[in-house]
């Protein structure tokens, strides 16, 4: 390379320094607030109330320093505006890309998420890897809790959808699922239900159902308990409990631990009905009985037919209450139409048949080795 | 063939008090004796070269007979002329000058001070054998050829310097050694122009790639890694005065190869060598990744890290950019001073460093911890490829510019110029990533790994540049 071919790379490459720097550029670490979570909400107009929670670093007796959590409000007509009101309002820029939650109220999803997620989507700093749930209550309640277990709500909401494994009956969903179930098949998302328990020990957050959300407007609630049939129903389940009478004695219950939990859909169009077959295999461990229990070959039958008989009820009467309602929440819209793309029906679940065929494999009955 | 005179002699050499002139009368004339008292054994010259020829009572002109029947001198040459003469007393050597014949004769009487082998400090092992090359070449040589017992082992000298006239021995194993290569390396060695050689560098800086920092050639103070090198159909380059060995062609690869590899168990010598290559590349990229991802790319950090580098470097007034090089700065200027110091000092110096470096630049808010942490873990890397310091100190400030104009896009962009630089690179006409890239004849089983040893210990170099 010679001497003018150098230096017109080096020119080109100082060049590029500049040009591509784009909105990518260099910011220390220290002089950004990053938010961990946003609550939206709106006002009587319908325009969104912004709430954040961000935290920044400072200084303390610690070389190592120490962090501080700070709470910010914007008001605007729509979301970006609210949203640049809130950076106003801080002496650092905030920046989005650690945020681990999108919570919006009742109020805000009643109205339509359709009119927030644009800006949600479209800005750059906005990730799609946060999770989305819906609260029930007070939003400046919410954003001024003080959860003893964890400083920010948004990693405390984080921890928890991410923990809700070892209950079968929790939803979770995060914003590029959200997004992704919002333009497929009958636009219907079950989207987290957060609120804060009223009778609990501390202050704290729980999983609490899921909302339905159906062409961006909430339409209904899915209970805590209704959550287990759902779950089955959409494969959703990876551990949790099933609880059943004790077949030593019916007052008294015994829980089953799952251990893995598979469900397999089938899906055929005959005769103007669509038959819908879940097939779910699960497989359980002996968790712990009420009173006594004694493991003959006939109980162990009977606890596997009991189990399998609640899960078959629970994900009927789910199914149920849905088709009655005409809400598809099971994705059923979506996986007709890619086995029967040039079928057309409407409101695919109204004409379908559930089949559910449970198996469930006692795989270990444990041993109690010490009484004492 | 030309007369020697001692006037000659006398007047070249004049002003050089340790030179000695020892006449001895004989019936037809006189001898001459000419040495230098330093550089030859007095009691050798006395004992089996002047007292055979005083005994004798010298009384004919054929040389062949005083060569044959009075000294008993081990080697014994004719000089054919004044310089020959002059660059054999230089070397150590009795010059005899006969003023009854027209031939003189040397005979070879060296006996100066040299360093005994000693573990070379340079390059510890803890496994295999420990002796080191010395200054003088004819050591280094004799140490080569008890290690490899093979006729096809060979010296060829050149006397390079214009003023210094250092030996310089080209070693190689015929039928071993690409002959292209032996000619290369025979022809560039010959061509060097300088007034004079002190140090292997001297010949590596005419050898090697210019414009890089990287060695493209090798250079060992162990004769068993030069053996094994030669066996390897590689070349050396033996200097005169210096413990250091040049092996030629020189590959990237060959600076993760470590001795202990060989001699310990394989598995270990393995992972030794992974974490090697492992250790060089963090050494490079890991500020850069650092300071890319903590200026531009927050949403790749985990959030507890977040945090905790939030927190670290809440009020440090400096850009974290000026940060690291300046941590960059004070590590290169406790490693340089470090070196330079005896070792009783060097361990103060450590600990004023580790307080000035560990503690007190973060207690007075110049940096923060992470930073800190970053630095000296690229140094911990660093540490393990000492042979690829040099050039891996100046990449890596390289590839924190890069990061720090553009964030990842940067980085990649500054990893790929270099892995592009790397492959420029030669070595003796060989690609210096061989066997890397070298995807027809590649030869994995001896670069990240070593594998048994029966199944590398062959040449590496392709049968085509024997037929070349």
């Amino acid at each position: 390379m010679n001497k003018y071919k150098k230096i017109l790379v080096i020119i080109c490459i100082i060049m590029s320094c500049f040009t591509m720097s784009a909105c990518f550029s260099y910011r220390d670490i220290n002089r950004l607030l990053f938010v961990t979570a946003i609550i939206i909400d709106i006002d009587s107009n319908g325009s969104p109330i912004i709430n954040a929670e961000a935290y920044k670093g400072i200084r303390g007796a610690t070389p190592g320093g120490t962090d501080e959590r700070i709470l910010f409000q914007g008001k605007g007509k729509t979301m970006f505006e609210a949203i640049r009101n809130m950076n106003a309002t801080s002496s650092y820029k905030l920046n989005f890309t650690q945020n681990k939650a999108i919570i919006f109220t009742q109020k805000a999803a009643e109205l339509g998420l359709d009119n927030f997620i644009d800006f949600l989507d479209r800005d750059q700093n906005l990730l799609i890897r946060p999770y989305i749930a819906i609260y029930l209550g007070d939003p400046e309640k919410l954003i001024k809790i003080n959860i003893l277990q964890e400083k920010y709500i948004g990693f405390f909401i984080m921890h928890l959808v991410e923990n809700v494994g070892p209950s079968s009956r929790s939803l979770k969903l995060s914003l590029n699922d959200f997004y992704n179930q919002r333009n497929m098949g009958d636009k219907t998302n079950v989207v987290t239900i957060i609120d804060i328990p009223k009778d609990n020990l501390e202050q704290r957050l729980q999983i609490n159902g899921g909302a339905v959300i159906k062409n961006d407007k909430m339409v209904s609630i899915i209970k805590t308990e209704e959550g287990q049939g759902f779950n089955f129903l959409m494969n959703n389940v990876s551990s949790g409990t099933l609880e059943i009478t004790n077949p030593c004695d019916i007052n008294k219950f015994i829980t089953l631990e799952i251990l893995k939990s598979k469900t397999k859909t089938e899906i055929s169009y005959d005769d103007n009905i669509v038959h819908l077959k879940k097939k779910i295999k699960v497989k359980v461990d002996f968790g712990e009985a009420q009173k006594e229990i004694i493991l003959t070959k006939e109980n162990i039958n009977k606890i596997q037919e009991k189990s399998e008989e609640n899960i078959v009820k629970a994900c009927n009467d789910l199914f149920q209450e849905y088709k009655d309602k005409g809400i598809d929440i099971f994705d059923i819209t979506q996986q007709f139409y890619a086995k029967y793309p040039k079928v057309k029906i409407d409101n695919i679940i109204d004409k379908t048949e559930l089949k559910v065929e449970v198996e469930v494999d006692i795989m270990n009955t444990g041993d109690v080795n010490n009484f004492h | 063939m030309e007369k020697v005179k001692i006037a000659y002699i006398k007047e070249k050499l004049k002003n050089s008090y340790d030179v000695k002139y020892r006449e001895i009368e004989c019936e037809i004339g006189i001898i001459y004796g000419v040495f230098i008292d330093d550089l030859c054994d007095s009691k050798f010259i006395s004992e089996y070269i002047f007292n055979p020829l005083i005994q004798h009572k010298i009384a004919t002109v054929d040389l062949e007979y005083i060569k044959k029947e009075v000294l008993p001198a081990n080697s014994i040459g004719d000089i054919n002329s004044n310089d020959e003469a002059i660059s054999h007393i230089l070397s150590g050597d009795l010059v005899l000058i006969f003023s009854f014949a027209n031939k003189s004769i040397y005979c070879e009487a060296k006996g100066y001070v040299r360093r005994s082998v000693g573990i070379p400090v340079t390059e510890n092992v803890i496994k295999g054998p420990r002796e080191g090359f010395t200054e003088a070449f004819v050591d280094n040589v004799s140490l080569i050829r008890r290690k490899i017992k093979n006729p096809d082992l060979k010296f060829e000298p050149i006397i390079l310097g214009s003023k210094s006239n250092t030996v310089t021995v080209i070693c190689y194993i015929e039928g071993v050694a690409p002959k292209k290569l032996v000619e290369y390396i025979r022809e560039k060695v010959t061509n060097i122009k300088l007034e004079f050689i002190l140090d292997t560098s001297y010949i590596e800086e005419e050898l090697k790639n210019k414009n890089t920092a990287f060695d493209t050639m090798g250079s060992t103070e162990k004769p068993d890694v030069v053996a094994s090198k030669l066996l390897e159909g590689k070349i050396a380059i033996i200097v005169d005065g210096t413990p250091f060995v040049i092996t030629a062609p020189y590959f990237f690869m060959d600076n993760f190869q470590a001795p202990d590899d060989y001699y310990s168990n394989k598995y270990f010598g393995s992972l030794s060598r992974i974490m090697r290559v492992v250790g060089f590349f963090s050494a490079i990229l890991l500020s850069g990744l650092y300071l890319a991802i903590a200026t531009y790319h927050f949403s790749i950090i985990p959030s507890v890290l977040a945090i905790k580098f939030t927190m670290s470097r809440a009020d440090v007034p400096l850009p974290t950019i000026i940060e690291l090089l300046l941590m960059t700065f004070f590590f290169q200027l406790l490693r340089e001073a470090g070196i330079r110091l005896p070792q009783s000092i060097g361990q103060a110096m450590s600990i004023v460093g580790a307080l000035i470096l560990g503690d007190a630049v973060v207690g007075v808010g110049l940096a923060s911890q992470s930073t800190v942490v970053i630095v000296a873990l690229s140094s911990i890397f660093s540490f393990l490829v000492p042979k690829l310091y040099g050039p891996l100190s100046i990449w890596n400030i390289i590839i924190i510019l890069f990061s720090s104009v553009l964030g990842l896009p940067g980085f990649y962009i500054g990893f790929f110029i270099f892995i592009a630089h790397m492959a420029g690179l030669e070595s003796c006409g060989y690609p210096y990533l061989f066997p890397l890239g070298t995807l027809e004849s590649f030869k994995f089983k001896d670069v990240l790994y070593r594998k048994d040893l029966k199944k590398i210990s062959n040449s590496i170099f392709d049968k085509d540049d024997y037929n070349e």
